[in-house]
C-alpha cells in the first residue's frame, strides 16, 4: 500500500451559506464551511505507524461567521506551515 | 481498520457530473445572477482572502469564486512550489497560489467543467500568469505525473465527489512525499439520510 495522510486537522469551520440569494438545503444538514489540512507520509512506517494510533476528534467549535476578524479565532493556525 | 470510505454506488455519476457542471457553468457566465451559496468578492472577504491576495487577479475569475474555505489560511505556499488546485473553477485560487510562489513556480489547475478552464484560462493570460496551467480533467483520475507536486489545494470540491476514497487516493498519488494538503470544503453536523444522497439536486444544491 502507498503511504496515505497523516496530520489531519481542521483548523477552521464557519457557517458559510447563510444569506445566500437561494434558499440551500444546507442548514436542514448542519452543513459548515471548513478548511483542513493533511500531510503526505514520508514513508509507508510513517504511514503505518499513524494508522496505528489514528484516533478521530474535531478540537474546535463551530463559530458564527461574523466577518473575516472571526475566523482568525475560529481555530485557525495563521499563515505558517510547519 | 477498512481502507474504504463510503461512496454512494446507486448514485448515476453521469448525470450527477452534469447536474454540476451546468450549475458551475452558469456561475462561470452569470456570477451576479444569485445561487444558493455566497459567490465572487463578498464571498472571498467572508472567507477571509487579504485584498493583497486578490490585487491584480482578473475581476472575471474574482466574481465567479464559489469555495467553501480559504486553504491559504491554513499555511502560505513557498516561493518555487508545484501546487495542483483540483476543482480550479475560474482559477482564483490557482492564480493567488501562482502570486505565493512565483515564477521559479509550477500551478496546475484542474476542472471537468469547460466554461470555468475558459475563464479560468483567460484570467491566466491575462493576469501574464504564464507558470499556471488549467487541464481538463477529474477529481478521481487527475492528470498529473506521480510525486509531481509540493502541494494539494482545493475549494468546495471534494463534497461534490461520491468517491471520495478515489479522490484522495489520486491527491496522495501525485504528492511528493511529505507533501501538504490544504482544502476548503464542507461537513454536514447531522447524519445525510440514504435516500437524500439519491437526490442529485441536493448534492448542487
Amino acid at each position: 500500500m502507498a503511504a496515505g495522510f497523516v496530520d489531519f486537522e481542521i483548523t477552521w469551520q464557519a457557517d458559510v451559506f447563510s444569506g445566500a440569494p437561494q434558499a440551500s438545503s444546507a442548514a436542514e444538514f448542519g452543513t459548515q464551511g471548513i478548511n483542513f489540512r493533511a500531510r503526505k507520509a514520508a514513508h509507508e512506517q510513517e504511514w503505518y505507524a499513524a494508522r496505528a494510533s489514528l484516533a478521530c476528534e474535531v478540537p474546535i467549535k463551530p463559530t458564527a461567521l461574523l466577518g473575516a476578524d472571526a475566523l482568525s479565532d475560529a481555530g485557525d493556525k495563521g499563515e505558517s506551515e510547519p | 481498520m477498512s481502507d474504504s470510505l463510503p461512496t454512494e454506488p446507486s448514485l448515476d455519476l453521469g448525470r450527477l457530473r452534469q447536474a454540476i457542471q451546468e450549475e458551475y457553468a452558469a456561475v462561470a457566465r452569470d456570477p451576479g445572477r444569485g445561487y444558493h451559496f455566497h459567490t465572487g468578492r463578498p464571498l472571498a472577504s467572508m472567507l477571509g482572502y487579504h485584498d493583497d491576495w486578490l490585487e491584480g487577479l482578473p475581476e472575471g475569475s474574482i466574481a465567479s469564486f464559489a469555495g467553501t474555505g480559504n486553504p491559504f489560511r491554513i499555511g502560505q505556499l513557498r516561493p518555487g512550489e508545484r501546487v495542483v488546485d483540483i476543482g480550479s473553477g475560474a482559477g482564483i485560487d490557482s492564480l493567488i497560489a501562482a502570486k505565493m510562489v512565483g515564477p521559479d513556480g509550477q500551478i496546475i489547475g484542474v476542472d471537468m467543467t469547460r466554461a470555468m478552464l475558459e475563464t479560468a484560462r483567460k484570467s491566466a493570460s491575462d493576469a501574464g500568469a504564464g507558470h499556471v496551467e488549467f487541464r481538463e480533467g477529474l477529481a478521481e483520475s487527475l492528470p498529473v505525473p506521480d510525486g509531481w507536486a509540493d502541494v494539494v489545494i482545493s475549494n468546495g470540491v471534494l463534497n461534490l465527489l461520491p468517491d471520495k476514497l478515489a479522490a484522495l487516493q489520486e491527491m496522495a498519488r501525485v504528492l511528493k512525499p511529505t507533501g501538504r494538503l490544504q482544502i476548503g470544503d464542507i461537513l454536514v453536523q447531522q447524519a445525510v439520510p440514504a435516500d437524500a444522497k439519491q437526490q442529485i439536486d441536493l448534492w448542487t444544491g
